[in-house]
């Protein structure tokens, strides 16, 4: 016989925010799990939505330790990576960087 | 593996958390296990004496309180039982074996839920002084170095702290009440000052143990013990309340408060499972297991199917 | 402002007996719903069904509270202070909870009556009346989908389970025409307006809706004559010892602030 599912549980504290895992329970399945979230969780109305996931159906990184993100700077991906515009700008006179 | 030890320790003094999947000691794993399992036991217990009083709550609002708190105890178990479980996956560690261990007396669970409570005033006493020596201990747990036990602690405390509202309320109504409510109080207090010395446990622990160096535990048995002591000395007092400690004072010098000896002989009998109502409760938890079983096994066959 | 004020004496009464029912009714199952605190067979199941014992318990305050109160000893002296011959629950509420399978399908067939009773609440003339039943609704509705949720995890587990559950079927079968049984005084309210029907109106469709909900489960809703006198005072030990357990503590000293 297969042992209780556990489901992973994420809120959303109010419209339009990020659902974020607030914890796990044991269900014999999604539709439980679901009912019991809702007093688990959200009995003093922490969410105003919830969604339960079966653990096996989450697959998770890192992996074997290896750290997440480029092995190598990247920093074209970022702002900091354009520092010398400002100083660019200058050749046009006016304020650095740009804006008047 | 010496190289594997000293970079978990470089990382817990860096500060950082651990989580269920990095790697770690086998001794971290199993001291963190020890501390949170018997936390999830003590949950479980301390629900058996206070869920006693919800039947017979003398008012609406009172029934709905005490239902709230014992909700929120059973509420805490959850949480922590599947940080345990998490914990121990490697070792195939399962809710069910930490019940049965738990029934069969293998298990630890606080002393302090083996006692009784046989009046309507444990209930006040048992939600202020017992949670707020609870909150005491598992404020400096928020500290610890385990996450998945930090986050749901977080949580947790902030859920002990309304109950202590709850217990001080029922408190303060007492004492303000009718004079066989104030002496129903004073008994109360009477019986649980000792379980509450006793709450924190012995003195006298080293600071170079694994769970300190480790930062599993940040504050030591007396510190807690002290920090209970200056919250609620003077708060009991001024409701007029005697503690039964008549060498119970403040240290002038230290500021440490100084109690007669809670009889520590009696601390460790109860944790070899010797209190009042220990073998009761465990018995009430083996009956229910037995007579609900059939639940789980049709929820089990059920998803099987 | 409490409920009725415009009727007269006679209309008051019989008003007060049917919002006793209502309230009668919450506060003795949530009280059973209570003692399965600690207890219930999965922890995570034990949360949610405290929650739903203090739905009910809430919902019998607020009813408790709408009705007039000339000592001002409050809702309390109401949900405390009555015999059992003066309760007007059903008498299948304050059966004892037996074994999980009672329990869900009694609450379940109770959700059930109680839905199509909001449904008439929520039509009244008396405004206090359906300011009560929106309150409710959203949290029976999510009674009914704990309950139905619970029957299709249990009808699918297996013939032990399935068997316990006709069981627990049966047994609430017996006790369920107390929950609509004609009363004397129903059409001096649809007459006033104050309910759209009579309540005993509603039998035959509950019975249907029972019916509906639980055969696709293999489980079969045949209802039995004689039922209890519940709503007429006519109560078992049960409902004795429920009520001198609540009592208990409030009885030691019934002038005392607790």
């Amino acid at each position: 016989m297969a042992d209780l599912g556990i489901y992973e549980v994420f809120g959303q504290e109010r419209s339009g925010a990020a659902f974020c895992h607030v914890g796990s329970l044991q269900a014999g399945d999604g539709d439980l799990a679901l009912v019991l979230a809702r007093e688990l969780f959200c009995r003093r109305s922490e969410f105003v939505a919830l969604w339960v996931v079966a653990r096996p159906c989450i697959q998770v990184a890192p992996v074997a330790g290896e750290p997440l993100g480029p092995a190598e700077p990247r920093t074209y991906r970022l702002g900091v990576g354009y520092r010398d515009t400002v100083e660019k700008w200058q050749r046009f006179g006016g304020e650095r960087g740009g804006d008047r | 593996m010496a190289g594997d030890a000293a970079a978990f320790e470089a990382r817990i003094d860096r500060g950082e958390l651990i989580e269920a999947d990095d790697a770690m000691p086998e001794a971290y794993r199993h001291q963190c296990l020890r501390l949170i399992v018997t936390h999830a036991n003590s949950e479980l217990m301390g629900a058996l004496p206070e869920r006693e009083w919800i039947p017979r709550a003398p008012s609406i609002a009172r029934k709905l309180a005490i239902l709230s708190k014992v909700q929120d105890e059973i509420g805490h178990a959850q949480m922590i039982y599947r940080v345990a479980e998490d914990l121990g996956a490697p070792f195939g560690l399962t809710r069910e074996a930490m019940l049965d261990d738990l029934i069969a007396g293998r298990a630890k669970f606080h002393n302090v839920f083996s006692y009784p409570a046989p009046t309507w005033a444990d209930v006040g006493i048992i939600a202020w002084l017992v949670d707020g020596a609870a909150l005491e201990t598992q404020g400096a747990l928020l500290r610890t170095s385990y996450a998945p036990y930090a986050r749901i602690l977080r949580r947790i405390c902030a859920e002990e702290a309304v109950h202590l509202k709850h217990g001080e309320d029922i408190v303060l109504t007492l004492a303000s009440g009718t004079s066989a409510q104030r002496a129903m109080l004073q008994e109360a207090l009477t019986r649980w000052w000792r379980p509450l010395l006793h709450f924190f446990g012995p003195p006298g622990e080293t600071l170079n143990s694994d769970a300190f160096r480790w930062r599993i535990r940040t504050a030591t048995n007396e510190d807690l013990r002290q920090g209970f002591l200056r919250k609620y000395v003077p708060k009991i007092q001024r409701l007029g309340l005697v503690i039964p400690d008549p060498s119970l004072h403040l240290d002038g010098a230290t500021g440490l408060w100084r109690y007669g000896d809670p009889d520590w002989d009696e601390f460790w009998r109860v944790v070899q499972g010797g209190g009042q109502r220990t073998a009761e409760r465990l018995a009430l938890r083996r009956l229910s297991r037995d007579e609900q079983g059939w639940v789980v096994a049709a929820m089990r066959a059920e998803a099987a199917a | 402002m409490a409920i009725g004020s415009g009727l007269d004496g006679g209309l008051r009464a019989v008003l007060r007996e049917y919002v006793l029912t209502l309230a009668d009714d919450e506060l003795v199952l949530g009280h059973r719903d209570s003692e399965w605190c600690a207890f219930a067979p999965l922890i995570e199941e034990d949360v949610a069904f405290a929650s739903i014992a203090q739905d009910e318990i809430a919902h019998a305050q607020m009813l408790y509270g709408l009705l007039p109160d000339p000592s001002g000893r409050g809702v309390d002296a109401l949900a405390f202070g009555r015999e059992p011959r003066a309760m007007r629950n059903a008498v299948l509420l304050e059966r004892p909870n037996g074994d999980w399978a009672y329990s869900i399908v009694r609450h379940y067939v109770y959700d059930i009556a109680d839905d199509l009773r909001t449904a008439d609440l929520l039509r009244s003339g008396e405004p206090l009346l359906r300011t009560a039943a929106e309150r409710m609704r959203r949290e029976e509705r999510y009674h009914l989908e704990h309950g139905a949720t619970w029957l299709r995890a249990l009808a699918g587990g297996g013939p032990d389970a399935l068997r316990r559950l006709q069981a627990a079927v049966d047994a609430v079968a017996r006790d369920s025409f107390d929950l609509f049984r004609p009363l004397a005084w129903e059409g001096a309210l649809v007459q006033v307006g104050i309910l759209p029907q009579a309540p005993s109106q509603h039998w035959e469709s509950f019975a249907a809706a029972v019916q509906a909900a639980i055969a696709p489960l293999g489980l079969r809703f045949t209802p039995e004559r004689p039922a209890p006198h519940g709503r007429e005072g006519e109560h078992t030990a049960d409902l004795a010892e429920l009520l001198a357990t609540m009592g208990e503590v409030r009885h030691s000293d019934p002038q005392a602030n607790w």
